[in-house]
């Protein structure tokens, strides 16, 4: 097992170091250069000669050679300085540390609906192979599915908000949550959070029930299935013991997968319900054209993404006998 | 089975599944209304006899009729037929903004008081326009690095799928977005960038179907024969291994309409005045609480257009899973 | 003294659900296996030998009719807790792939001990003692480490010898081994064999052994039961019927042993091929492809004829049948 899990880590780093290609290269696709552009941003930098802007290149080192450049931001990379915000001027690694948490909140709390939902329904949809739950319930999800998360998020703002006024359409708190106690204070942040859940978690019902009904019906298709019918165990032990711990194992692997998918949906689902997170973090800075938080967040979510691949990799080494035992 | 009735087989698969043929019914109705849309939905009339001209507007806009009324033309006319829905997409008109749905404005007007039907229809173009062409740059992309990772292994594949990874490690909209933030937008622009963004899954796809098809004993016997490489991939390979890539493509149809749709949405899709679905949802977001049709409609036509080609695709899947096909079993 | 069999199929038919229609692998199958008793349920692949093994403890997705009885309990229709008090208790089974019989995420000596919790009233602990009693029964060595080995770190004769261990743990009193040395190497094969034999004599109990290996059925049955496209075509014992078979089917396989070929002299194969269950012939099913065929074989299905006590051929020639020199 361990000789696997280096072998993860090693060729994690490839990946690392191409992500880091890919990013100086959007980056340089811009049509001005990091100097004029910080400049434009910036008032005083508006009535700065051509003279002055050739200087500041110089000094910011815009004009070496590209591999140069590449070097020296790894460089700054590695050491976790991804610059300064070109709107407020602090440090990016500091803005994504403040919205990181509201997203992580979110992310995880919506895997871990998701997985509670789509575990026992994939489970019994494939134990009810073919009879009507398992009809209606794949018609469900798949037209649940189709549904672009953009047209969820308005129409249950409309209902649940406008409509109803059961749960806020915005923030993570209401504006006097600092003068509440502890319980109605948890209530408050939870009410905040319902919709924005809803938007997350959607789209995963249909996903990982489909997955795991999958691989149940794969699983009960084995030979060693029959052996456990034949020793003459229980329907319940031969589904639930003997085939559900078999089938579960992909879907641990699933859990990194899901991450991407998350983080990029974050994007349009703060920015909806205003939630100060790493999506809203990123349209605001998409809006002012901030380029360093813009790259920076790129590189992060990434390296984000590339950590949960991993970490899902090492999830199945240790579950999985096969692997771990070789 | 030879190719043509092959063919065939599949094709009468798919009619005897209702739902991927509803689906598939829908998209063919979708494409037509963003084909004629000019004519469907338009403030010009379709045909009008004019001092003795025959004129047909919204085809052709003859130089000196560039800037004309042509409310006042169509009533100085002898003759003239007007779309059905008399409506320009792009025409602002602040005494009728948001409007509900009424008889003279079937889905209501949005913030500029233009028809929200006739911006739809003609939405639905830019939606079709994107989707298709963002997957077919997807396709070529994804199906030659895949089929050169497939056939030829080795330090090829490695480096091929080593980049595969690292595209898949970039949250697909982070991505999009970043890009189309360093670039000025517009609409091919946008199909590029989704094109040369999501050709990973195909890629996966069709490197796998190459592997497996790569150790059939009719390559190796095409090999034998001396034929060059590219006429066994393309010619032996390729239309073998293309029918799970093609599932892949019409999900991915969908898929490319929604983040049209969210692009524009969050204002880094096409530009005012164009019309898109998303644009008009982005509306919706601004006055959610007065214009209950801004919303509704509009998402309502980016969840059937994705609902019918996930229904074509599932069908297009079932029809082409062997398993489903009755073939062979053995006791 | 009139020995009771233990198992006593009746007119057995099994078929396959495809599609709207349903298609018969096996046909009219009567057996009967006696106390200490080894059978050999012999035939090519897609005769239905595996199928019928499947049907005895319902484990096959197949509509059943006709009758077996177990200790004259009727099985078919039985209630699905009473089955279950017979699978693993009553009856043991092994298939022909241990490896993949056995399932991956749990350790061997787990899986034998499930059995035994299963159907005795014993805690835990002691289940695992007696789980490794019987690993060393059945040649395994170190059975106390082995406990605790996983499916994929053993060979494949050991993962049989598991299975073996885990089908008779609970003392049965048949035993039903499904192609039980087919998958396995041929020194391996051996080994098989001989532990099943002193298995056997151990436990007293009746096995019913299923291959297409005439030789295996010679080293370990007394009776021998022949089947072709869904039929038992021939029902002797062994000594007799190796001696002198009397269906032109047997006839043929006998025949087309290599052992009983001069050196140089072409080998013996029955013309034709094996019908499969959706062409059977009109008739007998072996007709096309047999050298006596008159023309009532052609339009009706001889039943087993009884040629002498204790040995039935389904053969309208049966023990008329010329002698091959």
């Amino acid at each position: 097992m361990w000789s696997y899990i280096l072998r993860r880590v090693l060729l994690a780093i490839p990946t690392f170091i191409g992500i880091s290609l890919i990013t100086f290269f959007i980056m340089h696709l811009a049509p001005g250069d990091p100097a004029t552009m910080a400049l434009q941003g910036d008032s005083i930098g508006k009535g700065m000669s051509a003279a002055n802007i050739e200087q500041m290149k110089e000094t910011l080192g815009l004009n070496d050679a590209l591999p140069v450049q590449y070097f020296r931001w790894m460089k700054r990379l590695v050491c976790l300085d991804l610059g300064e915000s070109l709107k407020d001027h602090r440090k990016v690694t500091e803005k994504i540390w403040e919205a990181l948490p509201n997203t992580l909140l979110l992310n995880l709390l919506a895997l871990i609906v998701v997985y509670i939902v789509s575990l026992p329904l994939g489970v019994f949809s494939a134990e009810k192979q073919n009879t009507f739950f398992d009809k209606s319930i794949t018609t469900a999800l798949f037209i649940l599915y189709a549904i672009p998360v953009i047209w969820l998020a308005l129409l249950l703002i409309m209902l649940f908000y406008v409509k109803l006024n059961w749960f806020p359409a915005s923030g993570i708190q209401s504006l006097d949550s600092e003068y509440m106690r502890w319980w109605p204070w948890l209530f408050d942040r939870l009410k905040h959070m319902i919709l924005p859940l809803v938007c997350f978690s959607y789209a995963g019902f249909a996903v990982i029930s489909r997955y795991v009904r999958s691989s149940m019906l794969e699983v009960i298709r084995q030979d060693y299935i029959r052996t456990a019918r034949a020793k003459g165990l229980s329907e319940h032990k031969v589904i639930y013991k003997h085939a559900l711990s078999n089938a579960l194992i992909p879907i641990v692997t699933l859990l990194g997968l899901e991450l991407p998918g998350l983080l990029g949906g974050s994007v349009i689902i703060e920015q909806i319900f205003s939630w100060p997170g790493l999506g809203w973090l990123f349209f605001d800075a998409l809006n002012s054209r901030d380029y360093t938080v813009i790259m920076g967040l790129t590189v992060f979510t990434s390296i984000l993404v590339l950590l949960s691949t991993l970490l899902s990799d090492i999830l199945y080494a240790v579950v999985d006998p096969r692997i771990h035992y070789e | 089975m030879n190719k043509k009735s092959y063919r065939h087989f599949i094709f009468r698969k798919i009619l005897h599944n209702r739902l991927a043929l509803t689906g598939g019914i829908f998209i063919i109705i979708l494409s037509l209304i963003a084909f004629f849309a000019s004519l469907i939905a338009n403030d010009k009339p379709i045909l009008v006899i004019y001092q003795n001209r025959l004129l047909l507007p919204c085809i052709y806009v003859p130089q000196d009729l560039k800037q004309a009324d042509w409310l006042n033309i169509i009533n100085k006319s002898d003759f003239s037929i007007s779309p059905p829905i008399p409506y320009s997409p792009i025409g602002v008109n602040l005494n009728e903004c948001l409007l509900a749905p009424s008889p003279s404005h079937w889905l209501g007007t949005d913030e500029n008081g233009r028809d929200v039907l006739a911006r739809m229809i003609h939405g639905s173009r830019i939606s079709l326009q994107v989707g298709i062409i963002a997957v077919g740059i997807s396709l070529i992309v994804g199906v030659y690095l895949g089929a050169m990772a497939g056939y030829y292994g080795g330090w090829l594949d490695s480096l091929i799928s080593r980049f595969i990874e690292i595209m898949m490690c970039f949250p697909f909209f982070f991505l999009v977005l970043a890009v189309m933030a360093f670039l000025e937008p517009g609409i091919y622009k946008i199909m590029i960038v989704i094109g040369l963004t999501s050709w990973t899954g195909i890629a996966r796809l069709t490197r796998g179907e190459f592997i497996k098809i790569r150790n059939e004993e009719y390559i190796l016997a095409a090999r034998c024969l001396g034929l060059s490489n590219s006429k066994i991939i393309f010619r032996h390979i390729l239309p073998n291994a293309i029918a799970p890539v093609l599932v892949s493509a019409t999900f991915g149809i969908a898929s490319a309409v929604l983040v049209e749709s969210s692009l524009t949405f969050l204002g880094f899709g096409v530009q005012i005045p164009t019309a898109s679905w998303g644009e008009i949802l982005s509306q919706g977001h601004k006055y959610l609480t007065i214009a209950w049709w801004l919303p509704l409609f509009p998402g309502l036509a980016i969840f059937l257009t994705v609902l019918a080609y996930n229904l074509l695709g599932e069908g297009l899947r079932d029809a082409l899973d062997p398993r489903l096909t009755g073939s062979g079993d053995s006791w | 003294m009139v020995t009771q069999p233990i198992l006593k199929i009746s007119h057995l038919s099994s078929s396959f659900k495809s599609g709207h229609n349903y298609i018969k692998v096996v046909d009219d199958l009567s057996l009967h296996i006696n106390p200490g008793e080894v059978v050999g349920l012999v035939g090519e692949s897609g005769s239905g030998k595996t199928v019928t093994a499947l049907s005895i403890l319902q484990l096959s997705n197949c509509l059943l009719e006709g009758s077996i009885e177990l200790n004259k309990h009727e099985l078919i229709g039985m209630k699905q807790e009473e089955l279950r008090n017979i699978r693993g208790k009553k009856i043991g089974i092994i298939f022909q792939e241990p490896m993949s019989s056995l399932n991956p995420v749990f350790t061997i000596g787990k899986q034998i001990a499930e059995v035994i919790e299963n159907h005795e009233k014993i805690s835990h602990k002691q289940a695992s003692l007696k789980a490794i009693s019987l690993l060393e029964n059945v040649g395994i060595s170190q059975p106390d480490i082995r406990y605790h080995e996983y499916p994929h770190q053993m060979s494949g004769g050991m993962c049989q010898r598991v299975m073996i261990a885990m089908a008779i743990a609970c003392q049965p009193q048949l035993l039903i081994a499904d192609e039980p040395t087919t998958a396995l190497d041929v020194s391996i094969q051996s080994q098989i064999i001989t532990l099943l034999k002193d298995l056997k004599k151990q436990y007293n109990m009746s096995i019913l052994l299923i291959t297409h290996d005439l030789g295996i059925v010679a080293q370990l049955a007394d009776r021998v039961a022949v089947m072709y496209a869904g039929q038992i075509v021939e029902d002797a014992p062994i000594k007799e019927f190796i001696k002198k078979p009397e269906h032109p089917y047997t006839l043929g396989l006998i025949k087309s042993l290599p052992g009983k070929h001069k050196h140089g002299e072409k080998l013996f194969s029955i013309p034709g091929t094996v019908p499969n269950p959706l062409s059977w012939p009109n008739g007998c099913h072996f007709h096309p492809r047999c050298s006596y065929v008159e023309d009532q074989c052609k339009v009706n299905n001889p039943c087993l004829f009884e040629v002498s006590p204790g040995r039935q051929s389904r053969c309208f020639f049966a023990g008329r049948l010329p002698d091959e020199k």
